[in-house]
């Protein structure tokens, strides 16, 4: 039995998974890094041991503290969620030696799932189909000297056996040819897209293995990569597994993932719309008879790419619980939490699991912080609001709440909407309504991004594959949906909104009208900047304090009538159609939610400070991180778009570049040095045009 | 609380008489602020803003906290005179980084700002509002010094204004003047007697004698900026305090200084829910009589002023043609008195006694909405003591200590004037409606008593009298008497604060009690003989 769980997570699933233990009277004890300190997981815990410091390896990915602190606190079990040490056999090692229930499978079989390389062979031996390998021995990852590889199993060769070819360095783009251009590059400790690339020509091969075995050895500490025929539009679908300690696996039927960025899924559903009952058989059989090879125990799952033409092969097994969960739980009503637990109590899997029934359609979004427009870039910051509306058929497990703070250390995953209806459609166009009402103030999303996929006529025939977003434009599907048009009308809702608190905040003559004049001789006035050039708005009220007239951009608006303006909320009449605005004041930002779109504005002060306004040629960082590269020197000539700086955050490398020629004249940073958003960097002497 | 009960049809003829009247003598104001926004006219306003400065009103409307009111005073002064409507200075009370504040500027696109003997009135009369109730004042000043074809009447008597200026800062007002361009000669001593003063690079210019001057006085060859730049004053002399970047910069730094001065209203803030009326204040342009002679109720301008409608009306079985009564506006208590049938009888004397000295006793000010023809006339009431009974109502009024507002609805004529706080009995603020009149009689009535007193002259001489000649007479009196009554004769003078449109009442008059809740409100205790 267990009666004290320590989950060594943070976020949404460290909350998810303490609400299930919560309902079955186990108490949780939550662990927190410093910038966590104040994270909702932390707060609905019943107890919590901070480790000391921000960035994973100091904590989330310290198994000793992690130990210590389910010791410290009594717990006798650790729920180690997904991502982290989740699947890392070290971790689970480490809790049973120190007589700790670890919820989730024996170490062996992470260890034998952890490498792909070898879980690869293993399936393959197993009668499970996978795609040929070119492998590529340990320590080449280093350098540039690929010195060999092996290639394994295919999916033509496979009724033969592995075969195996050594290569020498010469023999690497020889053996990639021999798979077929592209090949992908990938991470055999890899996972989420890290260590992976799509390699076109030969010439790139050498870099591409280099830099993958690198942020391998950065991501996961094991740079061994290997390269794998690069399917074309294939699709992501994977079967949840689930074992007990008495022999029995079962399938909770498969899930479909194949809606992906940068090889992270952001939309998953179950059941997956082209998998046939018989291939559903098919592939379910195979993943419990995968899981039966390698003596599977609670909750996992077998990843399969679907072909084109119908075939699937083995990518890899997840030897945890997947952020995608939930679609499976709302197609059977099951509770995957409670059943990891129960399977880590010993328990046999119940009768409701051995013959799941399967209802309707689910669909998850991932709700991250990040800027699909701008390369995905993570967007960190302070949430100064995150409401997603919930109503029937919609799950919210999110790992914030208004006033988080999206910390730069983090995946930037805000949360997981997950909606619920009969059809596949009625689930895609319930989710999408909920995300585009939800209000989420103070980070750029990829909200609008999802809900256009949620939208979109491919993805609601169900012609989706892993190439998506490489067909259509992330730049398009993520725009702002919010035109120019709706900036205007939000600008005049915020300036509204603005005035009636100032109003309502005034410590003399609060009870006149509104801006009253006997002589009036202007309209009152606001500016705000957006995403695009600045927005005057002005607005006049009559001396029954109703506004009766406005202009945008100095044009008067006779199409607008103000019906109502609160300090929160503003109802604007355009042409005859209401729309109700809610407005958000921050300290300088406003955020308005209305059924046109989104947007932030910022109000133009009426008087700058002095000393406020930057040096022209003055580059900020873009986001918070870490200076990994300082590229240039003062008193270096730069051309535009040569790279200055560089700044690693989320594992990724950001470059900041000149955006005009110039000469360098300060330079603010050194490399590793942490550095916040809007963090001076360098400051450029514009080269004059004649210079 | 007793709510007004006050429903006027405005589909009756009466109503609509009455609007059209009052809304062709509101046109006739509004055309004449239209000019005064207009400031020196075209030419100069682009010349003005061809230099990259802001107008004068932009420069208040830039200073004054978004969205706040703003009552704009004496905005007509000057009118019909050879000098331009709003005598080149735009003022009135507005509110700074939460603090009433009494702002003026200098309209530079009127004779480079200079004073002529209207400006000097003006100015007059805002230094007697801000010492009255307590207002910090901000100038913005941009001023050639005085109109020097009118320095005769200027020099003297403009002497008051820099004594004005320190001795509201000896009574602990902060001035601050805030120095937009020229503010040279005498005009120098406007930010030289100010507590805070802030110039700007490059454009304010303050020195006593120009170049050409000290060329003239002393022979020296000099230059504006080493005479009074402002890069020398804040660097040099220490005349300017904050050396602003620009115009803006000034303005930043204006607001910034009221915002440190640590600013407190001693008065007892609103007492009451101030409730808005329950009847239309539109229909106010329908209240007013379009004749004068025909009296209207009061009651009905209550019912659209004064908060929630609601009014306990004071004695009002006894002398009805004054009305009396407590009511608030905006949250703040007032007595009020309103004359609803024009005469003042002995009855309606002593009640408006007794009520002047109640709301002293009780420390609430008074709001009187004049429409009188004056004491009443005649054997009867001579020998009932009318004399002595306006005698009592004018000790009253002249010696009640609690805060006085006037706003003039209808007419306002003889000793009435006086009797209902008119100009000489310093209401803290005076307005007009654009339908008033006041003089010292009807134009009628003077131009009859004149033909009376030339036709009994020519009996007892025994002299035939001239009926043409007197006809004549007549009309020339009346006309004459009839544009000295009207209100933009008489805000011109400064006669007024301002002709207010009615449906402003309320506000007005509320951000007025606002103002004059910057002092305790004591009312006096003690009054002069009152003769029985």
């Amino acid at each position: 039995m267990i009666s004290k769980l320590l989950v060594a997570n943070r976020g949404e699933i460290a909350r998810r998974i303490m609400r299930s233990a919560h309902a079955m009277g186990i108490a949780c004890v939550a662990v927190a890094s410093d910038a966590d300190a104040g994270a909702p997981h932390v707060a609905e815990a019943d107890e919590v041991v901070r480790l000391a410091g921000n960035t994973p390896a100091e904590t989330y990915l310290r198994s000793d503290l992690l130990v210590a602190a389910a010791l410290a606190s009594g717990a006798d079990a650790v729920h180690p969620g997904y991502g982290f040490l989740s699947e890392d056999p070290g971790f689970a090692r480490a809790c049973l030696a120190a007589g700790l229930i670890f919820v989730g499978p024996p170490p062996e079989v992470i260890e034998a799932m952890g490498s792909k390389l070898a879980a690869k062979a293993t399936m393959a031996g197993a009668g499970v189909p996978v795609l040929p390998t070119v492998r590529i021995p340990h320590g080449t990852g280093e350098g540039e000297q690929a010195d060999g590889g092996v290639v394994e199993g295919s999916l033509d060769e496979g009724e033969g056996g592995p075969i195996e070819h050594h290569l020498v360095e010469k023999d690497l783009i020889q053996a990639a040819t021999e798979l077929g251009w592209p090949v992908l590059v990938k991470a055999s400790a890899g996972g989420g897209g890290r260590g992976m690339r799509v390699v076109e020509r030969p010439d790139e091969l050498a870099e591409a293995v280099a830099s993958a075995a690198r942020e391998a050895h950065s991501a996961f500490g094991d740079g061994t990569v290997f390269l794998e025929p690069y399917i074309s539009r294939p699709r992501h679908v994977e079967v949840q597994i689930l074992g007990d300690t008495h022999g029995t696996v079962v399938h909770l039927f498969e899930r479909e993932c194949s809606i992906q960025r940068r090889h992270q899924k952001i939309i998953e559903e179950c059941p997956s719309p082209v998998v046939t009952p018989a291939l559903r058989t098919e592939m379910c059989t195979t993943a419990v008879a995968a899981a039966n090879a390698i003596g599977y125990v609670g909750a996992g799952t077998v990843e399969f790419l679907l072909l084109p033409d119908g075939t699937f092969a083995f990518l890899e097994v997840n030897t945890r619980l997947q952020v995608e969960h939930p679609v499976t739980e709302l197609v059977t009503g099951l509770d995957l939490v409670r059943l990891q637990l129960l399977v880590a109590e010993g328990h046999p899997l119940p009768p409701e699991v051995l013959d799941p029934p399967r209802r309707g359609h689910a669909i998850e979004v991932r709700l991250y912080a990040e800027d699909p427009t701008r390369s995905w870039q993570p967007s960190a910051g302070h949430l100064q609001r995150f409401s997603v509306p919930g109503g029937p058929g919609v799950r919210v497990d999110s790992g914030v709440e208004d006033g988080s703070e999206v910390s730069p250390y983090y995946d930037p995953m805000l949360a997981k909407v997950v909606a619920y209806g009969e059809t596949r459609h009625e689930a895609a166009r319930t989710l999408a309504r909920a995300l585009d009402t939800a209000q989420i103030h103070g980070v750029t999303t990829n909200r609008d991004l999802l809900v256009r996929i949620l939208r979109h006529p491919e993805f609601l025939s169900g012609d989706i594959d892993t190439g998506f977003l490489q067909r259509h434009d992330p730049a398009v599907l993520g725009a702002p949906k919010a035109t120019p048009e709706t900036e205007h009308l939000h600008a005049l809702a915020a300036a509204l909104a603005a005035q009636a608190d100032r109003r309502r905040h005034a410590t003399v003559l609060r009870g006149l009208p509104s801006g009253w004049r006997n002589v009036a001789s202007q309209m009152q006035t606001a500016s705000f900047t957006g995403r695009g050039d600045q927005i005057d708005v002005g607005y006049l009220f009559d001396r029954q304090n109703r506004c009766t007239s406005v202009t945008i951009n100095a044009e008067p608006r006779s199409d607008i009538e103000v019906m109502t303006c609160d300090a929160d909320a503003v109802e604007l009449s355009v042409s005859g159609v209401v729309r109700h605005y809610l407005v958000h004041r921050g300290d300088a930002t406003t955020w308005i939610d209305g059924p046109d779109g989104s947007t932030a504005l910022t109000e133009v002060p009426r008087f700058a400070l002095p000393g406020s306004t930057l040096a022209a040629g003055a580059l900020v960082a873009p986001l918070p991180g870490t200076v990994v590269k300082v590229a240039v020197s003062v008193g270096d000539a730069v051309h535009a778009g040569d790279t200055l700086i560089a700044i690693e955050a989320m594992k990724m490398e950001h470059e900041v570049r000149a955006a005009v020629g110039g000469t360098v004249t300060e330079i603010h940073v050194a490399a590793g040095e942490q550095v916040q958003a809007g963090r001076l960097l360098v400051v450029l002497d514009p080269q004059d045009s004649d210079g | 609380m007793p709510i007004l009960s006050s429903f006027i049809d405005p589909a009756s003829e009466v109503y609509q008489k009455n609007r059209l009247a009052m809304e062709k003598a509101l046109a006739e104001v509004n055309a004449q602020l239209e000019v005064a926004r207009g400031g020196g006219g075209e030419r100069y306003v682009e010349r003005h803003r061809a230099r990259g400065k802001f107008l004068a009103r932009e420069r208040i409307e830039l200073l004054l906290d978004p969205d706040s009111p703003f009552l704009e005073l004496a905005p007509l002064a000057a009118w019909g005179t050879e000098y331009t409507v709003g005598a080149s200075l735009v003022a009135g009370i507005g509110v700074v980084n939460g603090v009433e504040c009494l702002v003026s500027a200098n309209d530079p696109t009127v004779r480079g700002g200079s004073t002529n003997p209207f400006t000097m009135r003006k100015s007059g009369r805002l230094a007697d509002i801000a010492l009255e109730n307590r207002l910090p004042s901000i100038s913005l000043v941009e001023s050639g010094g005085a109109d020097l074809p009118t320095q005769s009447e200027i020099f003297i008597p403009g002497g008051r204004g820099f004594r004005d200026l320190t001795q509201r800062s000896a009574a602990g007002l902060p001035t601050i003047s805030l120095v937009f361009g020229n503010s040279t000669a005498g005009g120098a001593y406007v930010p030289g007697m100010s507590d805070h003063i802030v110039m700007i690079e490059g454009r304010s210019k303050v020195f006593l004698g120009g170049p050409p001057l000290v060329k003239m006085a002393t022979g020296e060859e000099s230059d504006d900026e080493s005479l009074g730049g402002a890069e020398m004053h804040a660097r040099v002399s220490g005349l300017a305090d904050y050396l602003a970047t620009d115009e803006l910069d000034a303005i930043r730094l204006g607001r910034a200084i009221v915002a440190r001065l640590n600013w407190h209203k001693p008065g007892p803030g609103p007492t009451m829910p101030g409730d808005e009326p329950l009847f239309d204040s539109d229909e106010l342009l329908g209240v007013a009589s379009a004749d004068l002679r025909v009296p209207f109720d009061p009651r009905h301008v209550l019912a659209r002023v004064v908060d929630g409608s609601s009014f306990d009306e004071f004695k009002p079985l006894y002398g009805p043609s004054l009305v009396t009564g407590w009511a608030s506006i905006h949250g703040y208590p007032i007595g009020v008195l309103a004359n609803h049938r024009g005469v003042l009888f002995s009855e309606e004397s002593n009640k408006a006694t007794q009520f002047i000295q109640l709301a002293n006793q009780v420390d609430v000010p008074l709001l009187f909405l004049q429409n009188t023809t004056g004491y009443m006339v005649g054997k009867e009431y001579e020998q009932r003591g009318i004399i002595k009974d306006g005698a009592k109502m004018i000790n009253a009024v002249s010696n009640s200590r609690v805060p006085h507002l006037t706003v003039n609805i209808g007419a306002s004529y003889g000793a009435g004037n006086y009797g209902m706080c008119g100009r000489a009995y310093n209401p803290r603020f005076l307005f007009a409606w654009p339908n008033a009149r006041s003089a010292v009689m009807g134009p009628t009535q003077l131009a009859g008593v004149l033909s009376i007193v030339a036709r009994q002259s020519a009996e007892a001489r025994g002299l035939p009298f001239d009926e043409a000649a007197d006809e004549a007479m007549r009309a020339t009196v009346e006309a004459q008497i009839e544009a000295e009554s009207l209100p933009l004769f008489l805000t011109a003078r400064l006669y007024d604060d301002g002709i207010i449109d009615p449906r402003d009442t309320r506000t007005v008059l509320g951000l007025c009690l606002s103002v004059i809740d910057s002092n305790p409100v004591h009312g006096t205790r003690g009054y002069g003989v009152f003769r029985m």
